[in-house]
């Protein structure tokens, strides 16, 4: 067996360059081989240069023995390397078949891999992680083969976690569906495994009945809730039995909330009373009960709330503090206390879900509580309803007090009026921006906070994408673009007014502007109308930015105004130009601001040019 | 003419940041008054920054690889804008109207077609290369010192064992590694480096040093890493004593020769040297098999690496580029090529190693070109597929050689994947197995992708890299490229 043999003196090669060459010299492992070989040595060349190196290594002494040492192992890596076989499984017999994998391809290029490889396991030098994943699972480009291996680690790394779960693997669909399965700890889950149930229910959908069936029987608190929530969205009566279940003996809070949440999609009278009780009983449940209650298909679901509601309302009564002396009398004003903060809450929660079930129905209730309860606290939750009710009678009601109400009040208030429609929102506040009702107290402080929700109406019409709500606030109202004008010569809202016909497309909006400019000394912020006229493309808009040029001198926008100017290139704008520059020049001296002025004057030369 | 895709972009971005906000710019609808010359080859407009005014962005297509330019401050190249403006064209670039570019831009162009023209012209045969004969002599003799002290350090080491190192030992390495480097032989000098890290105990991303300590014993695979390093070393100064004196080892070929003064006295060629040399080759097919990065923490240097497949004779060659990680910021590694790529003129470094380096020109005018991938061209891959007895047969040749890496890229027919225990095998036609497995450090683990991509595509032909496992003493397998189904499928980076 030589093979064996020079493996053997390969391993010693080795081992005595660390024993060192005065040992390596006498070794007698070393010389055993050596003999054992010798017989070869005529017969194969390569073995007769081994025995001659541990000769030369034997005989050698001192540094020379190191040398030779050196040249054995040198020898003994070629002989190695001549020799080197195939590993040997450490199982032998038949090949066993792969599990079964879903096709999913490379379609990553490396640059790209890359950046997804760094982003899911946690590399430093990639900016916005969560943000990337993101990115990539939107496109498309996450289903790739390689990403499979990493994508379940990243579950457990809160950075990307989110975007793990709500991009990434359901964009990797039913390839990593198998793993995430096997990779699933029911009866001992954490939260991971909670956020796991989730993906595998988003991906296999009906499939993944069974597993959730189970996980809700034999899991983890985490995986119970988790689990119930999902095969309440796949397989509603299934699961209704199942949360009635947990929702009334589960040992965990937890649980039994998602249990509660779950119900929603329930339409038997048991789960109606099940989400009563926890709704009307428990301030912890109640939100989740809450949830159920607002979705549950159920004839019954609007009287009995509205019952409840109306049974809390008699049984508040107004606040009265006893005097107690006894300690027998202080425990049970603290617990009369308890009882009646407990229906506050409940109140205040029906106030805000039963206009949601019942809608019109509930405006005589909340009317009446709001003008005659006797408890005041119910005023404002009864006032919210109405107004989230849109009616219109509580407007006219609340609105002659509206500019002595707490700010929350006026912003409830306004938030109705212009959803209900600004047509009528403007009938009703434009009396406010009379000059008798800005002298007012609070006058000019309420005229913000209606233009701040004009402002605000109007970006959220913008931002909406469906085509009948995309018509402005001006389009559906054209007297705010009235008052905005005549705002402007207001010093108090002009700067707002300015604003918000700059955002205004009707062309009166812009004359109203281009007016304002010419009359410079009643302009608060010129830069500031400056820059918002700059986003036009009238062509006078130009014209009156470059009127504006002697109010802005000093701001930091003049760089950018002339840039503007040579942009436009509009020779019309050349002679005030001009006169600015010449009255800056005679007004400060030459030497003033020497590169602004060198621009100016490169602007006036380019306005100025030769067009011919 | 450069084919712009979201490819193609995302291998130009400086980072995944820059790409990121670029795709915001398009969304937002920063990008302005966009427009194309008539020719459809430059692309202009105006970006809405962070700045006052809008920043003017362009791209070139005329000179082959997109020349992007922006009037942003960004260091960054191409810029988010630039980037912006690349994708608005790959989405909506035939609607941009046709306009006459800016007249900056065209004298821009006019340059830029100079300096290339310029570039591409052939040399004067008449103006040889200077040789500075007193320099290399000088350096030669700096060299034959550096060796002189390595080996006089080997030896000393050997003699009294390696199982005895020390902090003293950790520093004379050091000292040694910079003594090798001033001498201009950085693949001692990184030997000897990373052989103090693992005395020292350092992982490969630690920062050396020369205050470093060594540590109380080193693990069986530590000791075999360096028994081969220490060797290595040993190889390196008696090939180099003796390249040194303008002798070629025993039986050695004129490529290994060649190849030595590369690895060993730290030659760096040019292609005109190598095509004088006799390493010229032309007309070549290739397609990229894998792509991997290798980013190496002792050095400090980041490797890119195309294994290409020549169609024509089945060899693979590698297509490298290599950068210091500090520009890295400023400059982009070699980029996969996801086509065919035909390469008029290039050069093969010398060597009789399996995997030889390959090079080329890119400037000059049509030496390259690309081309989508075709069916035939995997089946030309899987035509040039072996079995496993005729791989390990090439790698043997290759290992023999303590310079050369003890692995390389081939391809492999794969009859067969399975699994045994919890270890995955291909099997060839003749039943020979390969245990597939990640080597140590793999940039990525490939194994379990390619559990997957087996299960579901099949077998097919396996590029895969053979390494010797120095402590196992065998060789195992890491695949890189699946090609089955009709699929390229890449394992790694």
């Amino acid at each position: 067996m030589p093979k064996e043999t020079l493996k053997e003196l390969d391993r010693d090669a080795e081992r005595l360059l660390f024993a060192g060459s005065a040992l390596a010299r006498s070794d007698t492992d070393l010389l055993a081989r050596r003999d054992k070989l010798a017989p070869l040595a005529t017969k194969v060349p390569a073995i007769a240069k081994v025995i001659e190196q541990i000769d030369a290594l034997t005989r050698a002494s001192g540094k020379a023995a190191a040398t030779e040492l050196l040249g054995f192992e040198a020898l003994m890596a070629q002989v190695r390397g001549a020799q080197a076989a195939l590993a040997t499984p450490k199982e032998s017999g038949e090949l066993a078949p792969l599990p079964p994998a879903r096709r999913l391809g490379t379609p990553l290029s490396p640059s790209e891999l890359g950046a997804l490889v760094g982003a899911l396991t946690g590399d430093t030098t990639i900016r916005y992680r969560a943000a990337l994943i993101r990115d990539f699972a939107t496109r498309g480009l996450a289903r790739d083969l390689r990403i499979l291996p990493l994508a379940l680690p990243a579950l457990a790394d809160k950075a990307v976690s989110s975007a793990v779960e709500e991009a990434l693997l359901p964009a990797l669909g039913k390839a990593i569906a198998p793993e995430l399965v096997a990779s699933l700890d029911i009866p001992q889950g954490k939260a991971i495994d909670a956020r796991k149930i989730g993906v595998i229910a988003r991906i296999l959908g009906d499939e993944a009945k069974d597993l959730l069936r189970e996980a809700v029987q034999n899991g983890s608190a985490e995986v119970r809730a988790a689990a119930i929530t999902q095969l309440a969205k796949i397989d509603p009566e299934a699961a209704e039995p199942l949360a009635l279940g947990l929702a009334q003996r589960d040992r965990s809070t937890e649980v039994r909330k998602m249990a509660l949440a779950a119900l929603g999609t329930a339409q038997t009278s048991e789960a109606l009373e099940v989400l009563l009780d926890a709704y009307e009983k428990s301030n912890d449940l109640r939100p989740f009960a809450s949830t159920a209650l607002e979705e549950i298909q159920h004839p019954q679901v609007g009287v009995r709330l509205v019952s409840l509601l109306v049974g809390a309302l008699a049984a508040l009564g107004p606040l009265k503090i006893k005097r107690a002396a006894t300690r027998e009398e202080k425990d049970a004003a603290a617990k009369a206390q308890k009882e009646r903060e407990d229906l506050v809450t409940l109140l205040a929660a029906l106030f805000d879900l039963v206009p949601r079930r019942v809608g019109a129905e509930m405006i005589p209730i909340a009317l009446e509580a709001y003008r005659n309860h006797k408890a005041r606290e119910v005023k404002p939750f009864a006032l919210q309803a109405l107004l989230a009710l849109g009616h219109e009678e509580t407007f006219d009601e609340v609105s002659a007090s509206i500019r002595e109400a707490a700010p929350e009040v006026q912003d409830e208030l306004l938030h109705a009026l212009f959803k209900l429609d600004p047509a009528r929102a403007f009938d009703r506040l434009a009396t406010f921006f009379e000059p008798s009702g800005l002298r007012m107290k609070g006058g000019t402080v309420l005229a913000v906070r209606i233009l701040e929700r004009v402002e605000a109406h109007h970006l959220e019409v913008e931002e909406t994408d469906t085509a009948p709500a995309r018509a402005s606030i001006f389009a559906r109202e054209p007297r705010w673009i009235e008052l905005l004008i005549d705002l402007l010569y207001d010093d108090d809202l002009q700067d707002r007014a300015i604003r918000l016909l700059a955002s205004a497309e009707a062309p009166r909006a812009l004359d109203a502007l281009l007016k304002l400019a010419s009359r410079i000394g009643q302009v608060q912020h010129p830069a500031a109308l400056a820059n918002l006229l700059r986003s036009r493309s009238d062509p006078r808009a130009a014209l009156a930015v470059a009127d504006l040029l002697d109010a802005i001198e000093g701001s930091t926008d003049l760089s950018s105004t002339l840039e503007y100017l040579v942009q436009t290139d509009d020779p019309a704008t050349a002679p005030a130009l001009r006169r600015w520059l010449e009255g800056l020049q005679k007004k400060r001296g030459k030497r003033y601001a020497a590169a602004l002025v060198k621009k100016a004057e490169h602007a006036l030369s380019f306005l100025e040019r030769d067009r011919k | 003419m450069f084919v712009v895709t979201e490819q193609s972009i995302a291998e130009m971005a400086p980072n995944d940041k820059a790409l990121l906000d670029a795709r915001g710019i398009v969304k937002n609808g920063a990008l302005r008054k966009l427009a194309r010359s008539e020719d459809g080859l430059l692309v202009f407009g105006l970006c809405q920054g962070s700045g006052s005014s809008p920043y003017q962005v362009s791209m070139d297509l005329a000179t082959g690889a997109p020349t992007v330019r922006c009037s942003c401050p960004s260091r960054q190249f191409p810029c988010k804008h630039g980037l912006g403006l690349m994708l608005a064209f790959v989405h909506r670039g035939q609607t941009f109207p046709v306009e006459e570019p800016p007249a900056d831009l065209l004298g821009k162009r006019a340059r830029m077609s100079a300096r290339v023209e310029k570039k591409a012209a052939p040399a004067p045969a008449d103006a040889p290369r200077k040789i500075d004969r007193s320099a290399q002599a000088k350096k030669a003799r700096e060299q034959s010192e550096a060796l002189d002290t390595l080996e006089q350090f080997i030896v000393d080491l050997v003699s009294a064992g390696l199982g005895g190192l020390t902090d003293k030992h950790v520093r004379a390495l050091v000292h040694q590694s910079k003594r090798m480097a001033d001498a201009d032989m950085k693949g001692a000098a990184a030997a000897l480096d990373r052989l103090a890290a693992i005395v020292a105990g350092e992982g490969d991303d630690e920062e050396g040093g020369a205050d470093r300590e060594a540590r109380r014993g080193l693990s069986e695979a530590q000791q075999t890493r360096v028994a081969a390093m220490i060797t290595q070393l040993w190889v390196t100064v008696r090939r180099g004593k003796r390249a040194l004196e303008g002798k070629a080892e025993d039986g050695a070929t004129k490529s290994e020769a060649d190849a030595e003064l590369e690895s060993i006295l730290g030659k760096r060629w040019l292609l005109p040297e190598l095509e004088e040399a006799g390493y010229g080759v032309a007309n070549r097919t290739l397609l990229e098999l894998a792509h991997e990065r290798v980013d190496d923490h002792v050095t400090e240097m980041a490797t890119a690496t195309g294994f290409m497949l020549d169609l024509d004779d089945g060899s693979i060659v590698r297509e490298m580029s290599m950068l210091p990680f500090r520009v890295l910021h400023f400059e982009k590694l070699r980029a996969s090529r996801s086509g065919v790529v035909t390469v008029q003129k290039a050069v093969l470094y010398p060597g009789e190693i399996l995997n030889r380096r390959i090079r080329w020109d890119e400037r000059l005018p049509d030496n390259v070109s690309e081309r989508p991938r075709s069916r035939a061209d995997v089946e030309a891959a899987h035509r040039h597929a072996r079995p496993l007895d005729a791989l390990l047969k090439a790698l043997r040749n290759q290992l023999k050689n303590p310079l050369y890496p003890p692995e390389a890229v081939l391809l492999l027919a794969v009859q067969r994947f399975g699994a045994l225990g919890d270890e995955l095998v291909a099997e060839d036609a003749a039943g020979a197995r390969l245990v597939l497995r990640d080597p140590d450090g793999a940039p990525l683990p490939t194994t379990s992708t390619l559990r997957r991509a087996a299960a579901a595509f099949g077998p097919g032909t396996l590029a895969v890299r053979l390494y010797f496992d120095p402590l196992a003493r065998a060789v195992y397998g890491q695949g890189l490229a699946l090609l089955a189904s009709g699929e390229h499928l890449r394992l790694g980076m």
